[in-house]
C-alpha cells in the first residue's frame, strides 16, 4: 500500500473543497460582474463585504457545535433577543432639567408636589411624548394647553402595568426655558458623519447652567416651526452666562430662537455593561443549551427548536412587538459595525475601505482556526465529533467540550446580534434575524462541515459565507433575476454545491484507492 | 437467555437442496476457480480456490488480513472479483450483487448483525419480501410463516418479539431463520461466535449441524480454532490472499492449523514467566454497579500480576471494568489505586495511572476517521499540552513513532486514517493510546477479539512484559483457553458478582465453567479477599 492514501484522501478532499468552493466564490463574482457592472463599485462591494463578515461570526459560530455532532437552531431568535435587548439596554432619555411631580389632574389643571413658581408661562410640561405649554400658574396648579384625554394617554402608555388604578401620581415632566443671548460665528470647516457635513455652532444661554456635558441635549425653539434638538458637543462659561457647542447641518448662523430648553442625556445603562451584559446573556443560553443537551440528554435539534420559538417570543414581548432601535444615538459606537478599519484608524474617508465587521471576522477567524487546530480542546471536539464513546473512553470530559461548543455558538451568535442590531438599526422583534440560523448552517456545511460531527475548516466556512452573500447580492442586482427566486436561487445552489463535493470525495477516494475495507 | 433446540421440524420443511437433488452429491455445490481481487496498492486475494460440498461445513481460516472476508463479500455479491470463476451447482454463476446472491441463495451472516432491532422478528426475517393483502403488509401471514423457520432453528420466541430485546445470540438465531426463509443453500457465517457466551455457541453449534443434516452447506469463518475442530467438515486456510493449505476432517488440529495459518510453528503459543507480585495496585472494595444494583464486588490485584476475569457473556464484567474506569457511575463502593482513593471519572482514573482497552474497538476505543497519530495521542493531550492548550505536536508524533515500533503496528504511515487498519492493528494503537501514559493498571476487556493469531500473540506477549515491569493487568476474556494461558488467577464472575477466584493451578475450562454457570454451591465459591 502505498504511503498513507487515506490521509491524503481526506487532506485533498478539504484542499479540494476549499478549491472548489473557492471556484465557485470567483465564479459567481465574475457571472454578477459580466451581468451587472456596478458590482464591482466600492460601496456595493463594501456592503458585500459587511454583510459576509456578519454572517461569517455566526457562521463560524455554527461551525463548531456542528464539528462536535450538533446543531443550533436558535441563532436567528439569540441575534433579535439580543438585538432588542441591546437596544433597551442603550435606550436614551433626555431628562429635562426640572421635573414635576404631580399631584392629580383635572381637565387641563395640575395639581403639583411641589411649588411651580420656577415655571413661567410658555414653559414645556412632557407627558410621555406628548408636548404642553404652561398657560398659568397659580401655586401648585399649572394649568397648560390642552390636556383633554390625558388619562387616556396615559392609560394607553401604561397598559402594561395593568396598574390603571393606581396611577395617582405619575412623574410629569416640564422643561424651563432659556434665553438665547447670541450666536457666535458659525465654525467653517465641516466634520463628515457618515454622508453629511456638520458645522460646530456656538451659541451663548442666558444664566449658568451647570452639570452639561457632552452628548447632552440643546433644544432651539421657535415662536413658529418645528424646534431644532441637537446634541451638546461642549460648554463652557462665558461670564454668568454659558456657551454651548453642538454639531448643525447650517452652515451659516441658526435663525435667532425664542430660547432653549435643556435636557440631560440618560442611558438605561453604561455601554460597556451593556455590551457585557449582552456577551454574558449570550454565553448564558449556550451554557444552558449545552446543559440540556449532555446533562438531561435531549437532543440538540430539540433543545434549539425549543430556543428558537422561546427566545423569538420573549424579544417580541419585552419589546411589546415594537421595532427597537438606536435613532440617531451611539454613531461612534455604531461604526464598529458601519465603518471601515482605515477611517477608524487615520480619520480620513477613503474611497474603498475594509469594513470593521470584516475586521472582527478575520481576527475571529483566525482566533477559530487555532483554537480548533493546534489547541487540545479543538482536537477534542474533532474527536468526539467523530466518536463521542472513543473519546469519554480517552478520558476526555466530552460533555465539557459539547457545552464549550454551544457557549461558542451563542456567543457569536450574540456578537452577531449586536453588530447586526448596530448596523441595522432597526430591529423588528418578529422579523429580524429569521432563518439567519438556517444561513449559518448551510454556510458551515457547504465549507466542509459534516453534519455528521468530526470534520469542518474554518477557512471553507467563511468562503462560503462570501458564496451566498454575492449570490444574494447578485439577485439583487441582476436585473433579469427576480427577487422573489432568491431563496430557491441559493437553495440550488448550496445542493449543488454539496453533490458536487460528495461526487469529488468519491473519485478522489476510487482514484487514490482506498480499499473499501481491510479484512 | 436459554435457546430451546428443538428435535422435531427436521423433516416437515423440505430444504431448498432438494430440488437439486439430481445433482450428484459429489460433485461441489459451489466451486471457486483462480479468482483475484485486487486493491490499488493491495492484492486481496489471488488465484484463489475453494470448494464446497453440499451439507457440508467449510471453515476459512485465516490471519485478518489474510483475505477471508474479501473473498466471502464476493460470494456475497458485495465485491466483484477482478478475474476467476465461480461455478454454483455446476452452472458458472456471476454474483454482482447482493440481490443476486440472495435469488441464488447465498446468504452472508455478519459478524455485526444486520437486523433492525426496532422491529419484531418476523418483520426482520420477511424484511423486502414482506407478504401482503391487498397492498397491505399480512401480518398474521408473515407470524405464520415465521413461527417455521423458527421452529427451525430452535429458537423459543414469538414471530412478535422485537429483535433488540433479544440476546444477542438468539439474534444470531433470527438471521438464520431469516436465511432459511429465503431458501439459503449456502450460510457464510462471519465469526458468529465472536459476541456469544459458550451456551449461546454450543446452541449455535447445534444449529449448525441441524443445518447439515437438511443439506445446507456452511461457510464458518472464525478465529476460534477450538470451535472450528469440533464444527468443521474441512478447513481451507488462506494466508496473505492465497491459498495455505486445507484440512480434512480428520487431521484438523489446532498446531496444524495454526501453522498453516501464519506459516511457522508456534512452539508456545501463551507464553507465561510467573513472578513474584509486588504491593496491591487496584483496591476495588465494595463496587455496585448500576447493572447488578444488589451485589457488591470486592477484590485486588498487585502490581505485575496478571488477572483474568472470566464469566458468560452478560455476567457484568464489562461493566465492572467500566464502573472501576469511571465511565459508568457506580452505586457504591470505592475503588484505591496504589492505595489512594480515586473519583470515579475517566480522567481521575487515568490521572492515577489506570487504563482501559474496551471491548468493542470501533465503538469505544479509536475514533476509525482519525490517523493512527491523532488516535494514540488523544489520551495524552491534555498532559502534554503547552501553556494555553495548544497542542503539543511534537510530543505526539514522538509517542506515536515510538509505539508503532513497539507494538510493531502494521500501518504505512503514522497518518494513517485508523478506518483502514486491521482490527488487530486498531487494537494496538489503543493499546499504544494507553502506553504513553505509562499505566500503573491496565484494564483489558477482551483484547484479542476479533484479531489475528499473530497479533494476539503479540498482545499476549505485551501483557506478560508490562506485568514484568509491575503493572497490574487486570483482562476480562470470553475465550477459556485465553483465561487458562495468561491469568496468574482468575476471578469467574456469576450474574454480577465473583463467583469464586481460581488461583493459576486450579485453572481449567470445568472449574471456570461451573464457577460461571454457578453449578458450584454458593459457600464453596464465595469470593475471597485476595491477598
Amino acid at each position: 500500500m502505498n504511503l498513507s492514501v487515506a490521509s491524503q484522501v481526506l487532506k485533498s478532499c478539504m484542499q479540494s473543497r476549499i478549491f472548489g468552493i473557492s471556484s465557485l466564490l470567483t465564479a459567481i463574482c465574475l457571472f454578477t460582474m459580466w451581468q451587472a457592472p456596478e458590482f464591482a463599485g466600492a460601496e456595493n462591494l463594501q456592503n458585500t463585504m459587511r454583510w459576509t463578515a456578519l454572517f461569517g461570526i455566526i457562521s463560524i459560530g455554527v461551525a463548531f457545535v456542528i464539528i462536535t455532532g450538533g446543531i443550533d437552531l436558535s441563532i436567528g431568535s439569540v441575534i433579535a433577543l439580543i438585538g432588542c435587548l441591546l437596544a433597551m439596554a442603550l435606550k436614551t432619555t433626555y431628562v429635562p432639567q426640572d421635573q414635576l411631580e404631580i399631584e392629580s389632574l383635572q381637565g387641563s389643571t395640575l395639581q403639583l408636589t411641589q411649588s411651580a413658581t420656577d415655571y413661567k408661562i410658555g414653559d414645556e410640561i412632557r407627558i410621555g411624548d406628548s408636548r404642553y405649554t404652561v398657560q398659568r400658574i397659580e401655586g401648585t396648579t399649572l394649568t397648560t394647553t390642552e390636556v383633554p384625554d390625558r388619562a387616556e394617554v396615559l392609560l394607553a402608555d401604561q397598559r402594561r402595568s395593568r396598574e390603571i388604578g393606581s396611577l395617582v401620581r405619575p412623574v410629569f415632566l416640564a422643561r424651563a426655558r432659556h434665553q438665547v443671548l447670541e450666536e457666535k460665528p458659525v465654525d467653517k470647516n465641516p466634520i463628515r458623519r457618515g454622508n453629511q457635513n456638520l458645522y460646530y455652532h456656538t451659541i451663548v444661554v442666558a444664566g449658568t447652567q451647570n452639570g452639561f456635558r457632552e452628548q447632552d441635549q440643546i433644544r432651539l425653539d421657535y415662536e413658529t416651526g418645528i424646534p431644532g434638538e441637537y446634541s451638546i458637543v461642549s460648554t463652557a462659561a462665558s461670564g454668568v452666562n454659558t456657551e454651548f457647542r453642538f454639531l448643525a447641518r447650517k452652515r451659516n448662523r441658526l435663525p435667532p430662537p425664542a430660547g432653549v430648553r435643556l435636557s440631560h442625556r440618560t442611558q438605561a445603562m453604561p455601554t460597556s455593561l451593556a455590551i457585557f451584559l449582552m456577551l454574558g446573556l449570550s454565553a448564558i443560553i449556550g451554557l444552558a443549551h449545552g446543559l440540556l443537551i449532555t446533562k438531561v440528554r435531549l437532543q440538540p435539534f430539540i433543545v434549539t427548536l425549543c430556543g428558537l420559538l422561546g427566545y423569538r417570543g420573549i424579544a417580541r414581548f419585552i419589546t411589546s412587538d415594537q421595532t427597537q432601535g438606536f435613532q440617531t444615538e451611539y454613531f461612534q459606537l455604531r461604526q464598529i459595525a458601519k465603518g471601515d478599519l482605515l477611517e477608524q484608524l487615520t480619520g480620513v474617508q477613503y474611497e474603498f475601505g475594509i469594513p470593521m465587521p470584516f475586521v472582527f471576522l478575520a481576527i475571529l477567524a483566525i482566533v477559530a482556526s487555532v483554537f480548533l487546530n493546534k489547541t487540545i480542546y479543538g482536537r477534542y471536539m474533532l474527536a468526539l465529533g467523530r466518536n463521542e464513546e472513543a473519546a469519554r473512553f480517552s478520558g476526555i470530559n466530552t460533555d465539557r467540550m459539547v457545552i464549550l461548543s454551544y457557549v461558542i455558538c451563542s456567543v457569536c451568535a450574540g456578537m452577531g446580534g449586536i453588530l447586526f442590531a448596530f448596523d441595522l438599526n432597526s430591529i423588528l422583534p418578529s422579523g429580524h434575524g429569521n432563518f439567519y440560523e438556517l444561513y449559518a448552517i448551510a454556510a458551515a456545511v457547504l465549507g466542509g462541515c459534516s453534519l455528521r460531527g468530526g470534520e469542518g475548516s474554518i477557512l471553507g466556512v467563511v468562503i462560503a459565507t462570501a458564496v451566498m452573500r454575492v449570490l444574494n447580492n447578485a439577485i439583487n442586482l441582476i436585473e433579469w433575476f427576480d427577487t422573489s427566486m432568491e431563496f430557491a436561487i441559493i437553495g440550488l445552489v448550496i445542493l449543488l454545491g454539496v453533490t458536487a463535493d460528495e461526487m469529488v470525495r468519491r473519485i478522489v477516494s476510487k482514484r487514490r484507492g482506498v480499499p473499501q475495507a481491510n479484512q | 437467555m436459554s435457546i430451546v433446540v428443538q428435535q422435531s421440524g427436521l423433516n416437515s420443511n423440505v430444504p431448498a437442496v432438494a430440488d437439486d437433488a439430481m445433482v450428484s452429491e459429489t460433485d461441489p455445490l459451489l466451486e471457486v476457480s483462480n479468482v483475484t481481487k485486487r486493491f490499488p496498492g493491495v492484492i486481496a486475494l489471488q488465484d484463489v480456490d475453494l470448494r464446497l460440498g453440499h451439507g457440508e461445513v467449510l471453515a476459512v481460516i485465516g490471519e485478518n488480513g489474510a483475505g477471508k472476508s474479501t473473498l466471502m463479500k464476493i460470494l456475497a455479491g458485495v465485491q466483484q472479483p477482478d478475474s476467476g470463476q465461480l461455478c454454483l451447482a455446476g452452472e458458472s454463476v456471476k454474483i454482482d450483487s447482493c440481490r443476486k446472491a440472495l435469488q441464488l441463495g447465498v446468504v452472508l451472516i455478519h459478524q455485526e448483525l444486520n437486523l433492525a432491532d426496532n422491529l419484531s422478528v418476523s418483520a426482520n426475517i420477511f424484511l423486502g419480501r414482506e407478504p401482503r393483502r391487498f397492498g397491505l403488509i399480512d401480518d398474521a401471514k408473515m407470524a405464520m410463516e415465521s413461527q417455521e423457520y423458527l421452529n427451525m432453528v430452535g429458537l423459543a420466541a414469538r414471530p412478535t418479539d422485537l429483535v433488540s430485546r433479544m440476546p444477542i445470540g438468539q439474534q444470531q438465531m433470527v438471521e438464520i431463520a431469516k436465511a432459511l426463509s429465503i431458501d439459503a443453500r449456502i450460510i457464510i457465517m462471519d465469526e458468529p461466535t465472536s459476541s456469544l457466551s459458550s451456551r449461546e455457541s454450543e446452541a449455535l453449534f447445534k444449529v449448525i449441524r441441524d443445518l447439515k443434516q437438511r443439506g445446507v452447506s456452511i461457510i464458518y469463518i472464525s478465529h476460534r480454532l477450538g470451535e472450528v475442530r469440533k464444527l468443521a467438515d474441512r478447513v481451507v486456510v488462506l494466508r496473505d490472499g492465497r491459498n495455505s493449505g486445507e484440512i480434512s476432517r480428520e487431521e484438523i488440529s489446532h498446531d496444524r492449523m495454526v501453522q498453516l495459518m501464519v506459516g511457522r510453528d508456534l512452539a508456545q503459543f501463551y507464553h507465561r514467566t510467573p513472578h513474584t507480585p509486588g504491593e496491591v495496585v487496584l483496591d476495588v472494595e465494595n463496587l455496585v454497579t448500576t447493572s447488578w444494583p444488589n451485589h457488591q464486588v470486592s477484590f485486588r490485584v498487585r502490581g505485575g500480576e496478571i488477572v483474568g476475569v472470566a464469566g458468560l457473556v452478560g455476567a457484568g464484567r464489562s461493566e465492572l471494568l467500566h464502573a472501576i474506569f469511571g465511565i459508568d457511575a457506580r452505586l457504591g463502593g470505592t475503588v484505591r489505586i496504589a492505595g489512594k482513593t480515586v473519583v470515579a471519572t475517566p480522567h481521575g482514573m487515568i490521572n492515577h495511572g489506570v487504563a482501559l482497552v474496551p471491548e468493542d474497538r470501533k465503538k469505544h476505543g479509536v475514533v476509525l476517521e482519525m490517523s493512527v497519530q491523532n488516535n494514540i495521542g488523544l489520551a495524552g493531550l491534555g498532559r502534554n499540552q503547552h501553556w494555553g492548550g495548544l497542542l503539543n505536536q511534537r510530543q505526539e508524533q514522538l509517542d506515536s513513532t515510538s509505539m508503532i515500533d513497539r507494538l510493531q503496528i502494521k500501518t504505512p504511515s503514522k497518518n494513517q486514517i485508523v478506518r483502514h487498519l486491521s482490527g488487530g492493528n486498531q487494537q494496538k494503537v489503543v493499546i499504544g493510546k494507553w502506553l504513553t501514559m505509562s499505566p500503573k493498571v491496565l484494564l483489558l476487556d477482551e483484547p484479542t477479539r476479533g484479531i489475528d493469531i499473530g497479533a494476539k500473540q503479540e498482545i499476549y506477549r505485551l501483557m506478560e512484559e508490562l506485568a514484568e515491569q509491575g503493572v497490574a493487568v487486570l483482562f476480562v476474556s470470553s475465550e477459556l483457553e485465553e483465561i487458562i494461558g495468561m491469568s496468574d488467577r482468575s476471578l469467574v464472575m456469576h450474574e454480577g458478582q465473583i463467583a469464586g477466584e481460581l488461583q493459576r493451578d486450579e485453572l481449567s475450562e470445568v472449574a471456570i465453567m461451573q464457577l460461571a454457570t454457578a453449578q458450584v454451591s454458593a459457600a464453596n465459591a464465595s469470593p475471597s479477599d485476595v491477598q
